[in-house]
C-alpha cells in the first residue's frame, strides 16, 4: 500500500513523532495486513521476545508470509530488534494501551443539534467527493477544463503533467499510468506530493499526516466543530475541499463533514460502513462496473461518463457513442499507442478488470484470456529488446587474469555476462573502477 | 591490454539480433558482437535507443496485417 | 466430517465477532465464594487457582472488545448474554443498528453499562435448574450471523464463548444441532473457560468448527490471553498456529436420560442413542422388530467393562 510506502521512507524521528499521536497508531495499525496484525497483538502485552521464538507463531508453510510480515513491520519502524531480542516501538506499545481503555472514542466534537435541513445527506458527500475528484482527473486528461491552482501545481511537481515547449501543459507517461490507477492509489500520490509542501511552507507535514489519519475515525454524515481544530488544520481544511475529501459549505461555516474519501482512506477501499441498509445497496450499485469485453476484441462500456471514456480511449479505439452506451475495439494500434505513451499491458489488463462489468464477472470472465494475452504478447513485441547499462572487458591477456577477473566480479555482484571462448566480461557500470583497479593490480 | 567499452548490453533472440546489426550499419552506431543472443552498444544513449526501438517498430508493422482497423 | 468449502481464501479480515457471556448468577456466586475461601486459607496460590470476579472480567472483556472494534473499521459485534433460563442479546439491541444514532454514546460505552446492569435484567423467578440456557444463547447467534451475512456478505462471522458454568446434559441435543450448523457454514466457535472444569460440549465444538479451545492458566492476566488468541479472524489461522486440543472426549449423552454413555443402542433411521432397549424409536417414531437379548445382571452403561456386549443396532426396520 503507498502509505506504507511513504511511510517506511521517512526517517526514524518523524516517525516517533508520528507515533505520538494516539490516533495515528490506531490507524496504522488498522491498515496492517491482517498477519501483521496479528503479530502486533501477540507482542502488544509483552516487553521483548527472542526473535526465533516467534517462528512458532506461524505454520510450516507460511514461512514466506511470516518473512515478508516481520519486514514490513520492521520498515515501518514498528519492531526494534535488540541483539536476538524483538520488541515492540515503545511509544506506540503505549499508545494503544491507552486507546484500548478508551471507552469514548470521540475525535472531534460532533455537533448534535444541527437540524436535517442544513446538513448535505450522505448522498450528497458521495455526489460532492465525486465530482470534486473527476474534476482532478479532468485537469490531468483535458487542460481547457477549468483549472484548480493548487491540483494543478501538485500534478506539475509530481511529474504526472508537464508544460511541454509551447507552454501548453500535457500529460506525461506518469500521468497515464496515474490515470488508470484505483482512486485511493490515486489521492495518495497527490497527497504526499502535497506533504512535502507543506513540509516547505510550514514545516508540519508531520502534524497534516495526523490530521488526515484523525479524519479517518470520524463518522460519515456527521458534522464536526471547525473550533476544536487548530490553526493549522483550519488552513488545510480549505486545501481538502478542493481534494475531495471534505466537504465544507463556506469557509466561516462553523461545521465541516468528511466525505466517504477520508474515511476510506487508510483502508484503501471503499468501506461500506453500515450506516442503513438502503444507501449501501445504492452505493454499490453505482460503484460497479462498467465495462464488457468480449473475445472479438470489441468492447462495451455501460456508461455516459466523459472522464471514463476518456480513459478507455486512452488505449481503445472508439467507435460509436450512444446515450449510456460507449462502443470500441481493442487494436493493435490502440495498445500500441498506449505502450508507446508509458502504459503497461499489466495496467491496462487490471484497469479492465477492476471496471468490469458485474455480468462479466459474474459469468467468471471480466476480461477473457484471448485479449489479455494478446495485449501482453504486442507488449512483448515492443520490448524484445533487454537493454542494461553496463561495461564491457575484450582482449584479456591471458585465460587466467580473465577467470580471475570474472570471479572477483561474482564476489562483487558485478557480474552480468561472460563469453568463455572469446574472452568478453560484461559487468554491471558501477563496477568499472573496481574491476580496472583489480585488473591493474593483479595483472597489469 | 584489456579493452574497456561503456555502454549498454543488449539481449534479445537471434534474428532480432541479426536485424539490429543491419540497422547498424544503416544508422550508423557501434555494436560489438559477443553471441547468439546478445549485443554491445558501445556509448549507447537515449537517442540511439530511441532509434533502435523505432526501427523495430517499423519492421514489426511491416510484418503486421490485420483486419480491424478498417473502420466499417 | 463434513465441512463446506469457505471463501476464505482472499486477504482481509472483516469480521463479525459475536460474544456469548455466561452469566449464570450461581456460578459467578460460587466464584466469589472460591475467591473468598482462597483468600482465607493460607496455601500458596498454584498457578491454576488464581480466579477473578465478574467485575474484573468485565474489565478483561472490554479491553478485548475495544480492540476487536479497533482492528478493522468494518469489524461488527454483538453481545449474547446465556443466563438461567434465558438468553438475551446486550448488544445491538433489537430494535438497535448496528451504528450509534447521533446523541448515543459508543458501542463500547452501551456494552459496558450493559454488562454492568445485568442484575437488573435478571428476573427472579422459581428457577428450577441453575444451568445457563446456553443453547438458546448458541441459536440467538447463529440466527444473528445468518441474518447480517445476508446484509453483508463479505463479512466473516465467529462466536466467542467465554463459560464459566458446567455442562446441562438436557442440553446436549440442542447444542449438537447447533454446533453442525455452525460446522456447516464453516463458523468457527472459539471457546475460552474460565471454570476449574473442562467443558465437553465446548470441546467438541471448537473441535468440530476448527476453533480455538483455550483454559487460561493465571486468569488474572486474561485480556493478554484474548488479545493474543482469540482476536485471530479467519483468514489468518489458515496461516497461524492456534491453540488446538489433542483429544477431545466425543461421549455422547442418551435421548432419554441425558446421561453420559459409552455403549448403546442406535436406532439406524435417525441415529437416535439410547441406553436401554425399548421397542420403538422415541424420536422418529419406527418400530423395532429384533428382539435384544438382554442380561439381566447388566452392570451401569456408563462404565464399559468387558461383560459388555458392543453396541447393538436395531437393525431390522418395518416399511
Amino acid at each position: 500500500m503507498k502509505i506504507f510506502q511513504y511511510l517506511s521512507s521517512l526517517n526514524q524521528e518523524d516517525l516517533d513523532q508520528l507515533y505520538k499521536d494516539n490516533w495515528t497508531c490506531q490507524a496504522i495499525l488498522r491498515s496492517l495486513p491482517p498477519i501483521g496484525k496479528q503479530f502486533i497483538l501477540k507482542l502488544l502485552m509483552i516487553d521483548s521476545i527472542e526473535f526465533e521464538q516467534t517462528k512458532i507463531w506461524t505454520q510450516e508453510i507460511s514461512n514466506q508470509v511470516h518473512r515478508e510480515t516481520f519486514k514490513k513491520l520492521f520498515d515501518l519502524k514498528l519492531l526494534t530488534k535488540n541483539k536476538t531480542c524483538i520488541q515492540l516501538n515503545s511509544i506506540f506499545q503505549h499508545n494503544i494501551k491507552q486507546s484500548l481503555m478508551d471507552m469514548e472514542h470521540r475525535v472531534f466534537s460532533s455537533d448534535t443539534t444541527v437540524k436535517e435541513l442544513k446538513a448535505p445527506t450522505i448522498d450528497e458527500l458521495d455526489q460532492f467527493s465525486k465530482t470534486q475528484w473527476e474534476k482532478v482527473l479532468y485537469l490531468l486528461s483535458d487542460e481547457k477544463s477549468d483549472s484548480i491552482p493548487l491540483i494543478s501545481e501538485l500534478l506539475q511537481s509530481s511529474n504526472l503533467t508537464s508544460r511541454d515547449g509551447n507552454g501548453q501543459l500535457a500529460i506525461t507517461s506518469e500521468g497515464f499510468k496515474f490515470l488508470l490507477k484505483d482512486i485511493y492509489t490515486q489521492i495518495w500520490t497527490l497527497l504526499i506530493v502535497y506533504l512535502d509542501t507543506i513540509e516547505k511552507k510550514y514545516k508540519s507535514r508531520i502534524e497534516l499526516l495526523c490530521f488526515l489519519f484523525k479524519l479517518s475515525f470520524l463518522q460519515l454524515g456527521r458534522g464536526y466543530l471547525v473550533s476544536e481544530l487548530t490553526q493549522l488544520q483550519k488552513t488545510l481544511l480549505t486545501d481538502l475541499k478542493q481534494f475531495g475529501l471534505i466537504y465544507i459549505k463556506s469557509n466561516d461555516n462553523p461545521y465541516f463533514y468528511p466525505t466517504r474519501l477520508i474515511i476510506s482512506l487508510t483502508t484503501g477501499k471503499t468501506l461500506s460502513l453500515m450506516q442503513d441498509i438502503k444507501t449501501e445497496q445504492a452505493l454499490s450499485q453505482k460503484e460497479q462496473g462498467y465495462i464488457i469485453l468480449e473475445t472479438n476484441y470489441r468492447l462495451y462500456a455501460y456508461t455516459s461518463s466523459s472522464l471514463q471514456i476518456s480513459l478507455l480511449s486512452l488505449f481503445v479505439k472508439m467507435l460509436y457513442r450512444l446515450p449510456n452506451l460507449a462502443v470500441g475495439i481493442v487494436t493493435r494500434e490502440s495498445i500500441r499507442m498506449a505502450l508507446i505513451h508509458g502504459i503497461t499491458a499489466d495496467q491496462i489488463i487490471d484497469f479492465i478488470r477492476h471496471n468490469a462489468h458485474p455480468n462479466a464477472t459474474l459469468a467468471g470472465t471480466p476480461i477473457p484470456d484471448v485479449v489479455a494475452e494478446q495485449v501482453k504478447l504486442w507488449e512483448a513485441e515492443r520490448n524484445c529488446v533487454d537493454y542494461s547499462k553496463a561495461v564491457l572487458y575484450n582482449s584479456f591477456p591471458t585465460l587466467d587474469c580473465f577467470n580471475a577477473t570474472v570471479k572477483y566480479a561474482k564476489e562483487l555482484n558485478l557480474f552480468i555476462y561472460s563469453n568463455d571462448s572469446k574472452k568478453i566480461l560484461v559487468i554491471d557500470e558501477s563496477g568499472n573502477e573496481p574491476i580496472r583497479n583489480y585488473i591493474r593490480k593483479n595483472f597489469g | 591490454m584489456v579493452h574497456v567499452f561503456k555502454g549498454l548490453f543488449l539481449e534479445c533472440d537471434p534474428p532480432t539480433k541479426q536485424f539490429l546489426l543491419f540497422v547498424s550499419k544503416q544508422e550508423h552506431f557501434e555494436l560489438i558482437d559477443i553471441d547468439e543472443t546478445h549485443l554491445f552498444l558501445q556509448g549507447g544513449n537515449e537517442s540511439t535507443i530511441a532509434t533502435i526501438q523505432r526501427c523495430i517498430d517499423e519492421l514489426q508493422n511491416r510484418n503486421t496485417y490485420s483486419v480491424f482497423d478498417q473502420d466499417k | 466430517m463434513v465441512i463446506i468449502e469457505s471463501t476464505d481464501e482472499e486477504e482481509y479480515d472483516t469480521s463479525l465477532l459475536v460474544i456469548i457471556v455466561d452469566t449464570n448468577i450461581y456460578s459467578w456466586g460460587n466464584r466469589i465464594l472460591q475467591m473468598s475461601n482462597k483468600t482465607e486459607s493460607t496455601s500458596s496460590t498454584k498457578l491454576g487457582s488464581s480466579l477473578i470476579g465478574f467485575n474484573t472480567f468485565v474489565e478483561h472483556l472490554m479491553v478485548f472488545i475495544n480492540l476487536h472494534l479497533m482492528l478493522n473499521q468494518e469489524n461488527q459485534i454483538a453481545v449474547i448474554s446465556s443466563q438461567i433460563g434465558e438468553a438475551r442479546f446486550l448488544f445491538p439491541e433489537p430494535h438497535q443498528s448496528q451504528s450509534t444514532k447521533s446523541e448515543q454514546k459508543s458501542i463500547q460505552n452501551i456494552i459496558l453499562g450493559k454488562l454492568l446492569h445485568l442484575d437488573t435484567t435478571i428476573k427472579e423467578t422459581n428457577q428450577e435448574s441453575t444451568s445457563s440456557n446456553f443453547s438458546a444463547a448458541l441459536s440467538l447467534s447463529l440466527c444473528y450471523i445468518n441474518r447480517i451475512k445476508k446484509e453483508v456478505p463479505i463479512i466473516r462471522p465467529r462466536i466467542f464463548v467465554l463459560n464459566i458454568s458446567p455442562d446441562a446434559s438436557s442440553q446436549y441435543i440442542s447444542v449438537m444441532n447447533c454446533i453442525f450448523s455452525a460446522q456447516k457454514q464453516s463458523i468457527p466457535l472459539d471457546t475460552c473457560i474460565l471454570s476449574q472444569q473442562d467443558s465437553t460440549f465446548l470441546q467438541q465444538a471448537s473441535h468440530l468448527t476448527n476453533g480455538i479451545y483455550l483454559k487460561p492458566q493465571r486468569q488474572e492476566n486474561l485480556s493478554q490471553y484474548l488479545i493474543s488468541t482469540f482476536l485471530m479472524d479467519t483468514y489468518s489461522r489458515k496461516l497461524l498456529q492456534c491453540p488446538t486440543l489433542k483429544s477431545v472426549d466425543y461421549r455422547a449423552t442418551c435421548f432419554c436420560h441425558k446421561r453420559i454413555v459409552d455403549i448403546g443402542f442406535v436406532c439406524s433411521v435417525c441415529l437416535s442413542i439410547f441406553c436401554s432397549y425399548s421397542s420403538s424409536c422415541s424420536t422418529c417414531g419406527t418400530k423395532f422388530s429384533l428382539k435384544i437379548e438382554i442380561p439381566k445382571s447388566r452392570k451401569s452403561l456408563s462404565q464399559p467393562s468387558s461383560q459388555e456386549q458392543p453396541t447393538n443396532n436395531k437393525d431390522k426396520v418395518e416399511y
